[in-house]
């Protein structure tokens, strides 16, 4: 869980997002569908950062996913 | 990218057949806008549990108030940005309770005037601009749609009343002053 600051504060991204035409995208599964029920917040964040990557992600914890359908954009 | 990365992405999600209250607030609002949705459909026609949803729905939207919405950036412990997450503003959770139960509200006098008080409390309780923007747009799309629907003068006056923009009294809205009515439910 990531911690909040004080209400009504507005914020910017301290970074830019990577154009997403330069990323390479990733599907969630071949030949699985279903809800997102869990998302392993933290072990996303050691994947990228073990393999020096900025991943995005197309769909929230609670969508409904499509087999082939794109995830991650890395 | 090789497939043994893809393959450790894919690793991280859980997939399921079923929706789960796990990492997903917007399920539970879900449940209660469905039980409100049924409740004001004509066949069971039962206005009154409906508005009971919708006052701790609204209850939900003022816990929201005092959050700022979440970040959607992850950085490592260089400060790197490393994930761009989606995550679930309070504009999502507006959308999903005003907007997902209009069609019905729209239609039932007693429905539409809780839905206008929840509103306009909700609205009284942040000082955020663009949210209280966000929720007047809302207020504005619950009167053209009560339009639609036979009204009578007495009815639209209440219905306007209950928006408290422009009170009776021309004093508008007090923000921060009004507490929520719970009078039942």
């Amino acid at each position: 869980m990531i911690g909040y600051a004080s209400p009504d504060d507005v914020t910017q991204p301290s970074r830019h997002v990577p154009a997403t035409d330069q990323a390479a995208n990733v599907i969630v599964g071949e030949n699985r569908d279903g809800y997102a029920q869990t998302l392993d917040d933290g072990g996303l964040l050691e994947i990228a950062t073990e393999n020096d990557l900025v991943i995005q992600l197309h769909f929230r914890p609670g969508d409904f996913i499509h087999r082939d359908q794109v995830g991650f954009s890395v | 990218m090789d497939d043994e990365l893809s393959q450790q992405l894919q690793d991280c999600i859980a997939l399921g057949v079923a929706r789960t209250p796990h990492q997903n607030l917007l399920f539970i609002v879900d449940q209660l806008v469905e039980s409100a949705a049924r409740a004001l459909s004509p066949g069971v026609n039962d206005p009154y549990t409906a508005i009971i949803c919708m006052r701790w729905l609204g209850s939900g939207l003022i816990v929201m108030t005092h959050r700022q919405d979440p970040e959607p950036y992850r950085y490592d412990s260089d400060e790197n940005l490393r994930v761009v997450a989606k995550s679930v503003t309070f504009r999502d959770v507006c959308s999903a309770i005003i907007d997902q139960l209009r069609p019905y509200y729209a239609t039932d006098r007693n429905a539409a005037i809780q839905m206008m008080q929840t509103i306009a409390t909700v609205r009284s309780c942040t000082r955020n601009e663009d949210r209280r923007a966000l929720l007047n747009e809302h207020a504005d799309k619950l009167l053209t749609s009560a339009q639609m629907i036979p009204l009578s003068e007495y009815d639209i006056t209440h219905l306007r009343d209950a928006d408290q923009r422009v009170s009776s009294d021309g004093s508008g809205d007090d923000q921060g002053q009004r507490e929520p009515e719970w009078t039942n439910g």
